[in-house]
């Protein structure tokens, strides 16, 4: 059974009504995967590149949109963006448009500290695939991570 | 107590905060991420932490302080403030966060003033324990430095006789 993207819930609901509260060190990737994370403060950006790379996944940072789409723009290849919504120079927002401009089509997901009513809303129109309130948990990400990785779901 | 290792002692005090809720488990997320590779890694989230916390307080300060408030900035701010204290599980930080922004909606600089002294609080409780966890790891990386120097300190003594 292929799992549904997480709506963005910390504590996923599995249909049983049960809370399950992950790890980022319950996945094993089988694959190489590759992962991009834009963020604007140094702090949460380290924490992040560490979740990922917790996960197994090689990571990159950049820290405004500007840059993450000139990276995109050369070339470089990514099978996952986290990028937060406030940004320095340009805003989360506008980086996903243009990311997906470019023709990139890897699994973006957008993190904010505040989500506003209809801020899901905009992401996805945007071109984003999921969106979370910051910081990014296991349970969001791990699900994500398994699909990219070609794993079926024991959740 | 008697016999409890340091790194227990440690795990008793990051129990204590999540029952005060002073930490919430974004913080077990991040102290997970420490390995034998990167023994200082909560040590550097929390130094970075605290200066980019310091950093955001003194801008916040400034803003807020001025005849015509720029809310646009204190938002800013303050999704910044928010941002970080929640993932270092600083969850009574970013509540407190949270609050100041509803007052930035609703343009109100009085409400934004009284919860921005009220941010500051849970960000010195936070500092608070923040620092006595920093201080914990720092005698667990100094111990356990001291513990892989023994055997080479026993093998050079042996050589020496």
């Amino acid at each position: 059974m292929a799992p549904a993207f997480p709506s963005g819930d910390d504590r996923a609901d599995f249909g049983t009504g049960e809370h399950k509260q992950f790890s980022f060190h319950d996945i094993v990737l089988r694959n190489r995967l590759t992962a991009l994370v834009v963020d604007g403060v140094d702090f949460c950006r380290l924490v992040e590149q560490g979740f990922l790379r917790s996960c197994g996944l090689e990571t990159q940072g950049v820290n405004n949109g500007d840059a993450a789409v000139e990276l995109i723009a050369s070339g470089a290849k990514f099978d996952l963006i986290i990028i937060d919504m406030f940004l320095p120079v340009m805003d989360g927002l506008e980086t996903t448009r243009r990311i997906r401009a470019l023709g990139e089509r890897c699994k973006i997901v957008g993190v904010s500290a505040y989500i506003g009513e209809n801020d899901r809303e905009a992401f996805l129109a945007a071109g984003g695939d999921v969106f979370s309130e910051k910081p990014v948990s296991p349970e969001v990400l791990i699900p994500i991570l398994r699909e990219l990785d070609g794993q079926y779901s024991n959740i | 107590m008697v016999g409890t290792t340091l790194s227990q002692q440690l795990n008793n005090y990051i129990q204590t905060m999540h029952e005060q809720g002073i930490l919430d488990y974004h913080f077990d997320h991040v102290k997970a991420l420490q390995n034998e590779e990167n023994p200082r890694f909560v040590m550097e989230v929390i130094s970075m932490f605290a200066h980019d916390a310091e950093a955001g307080i003194a801008h916040l300060t400034t803003v807020l302080n001025s005849a015509v408030v720029d809310f646009a900035k204190v938002i800013s701010f303050v999704h910044q403030l928010k941002g970080s204290s929640s993932s270092i599980g600083g969850v009574r930080m970013a509540l407190a966060c949270r609050e100041i922004r509803h007052a930035c909606d609703n343009l109100d600089k009085e409400r934004c003033l009284q919860l921005f002294e009220g941010m500051k609080q849970e960000y010195n409780t936070l500092k608070e324990c923040l620092n006595i966890i920093f201080e914990m790891e720092r005698s667990i990386v100094v111990a356990n430095e001291t513990r892989r120097r023994q055997p080479q300190m026993l093998e050079t003594n042996r050589h020496q006789q």
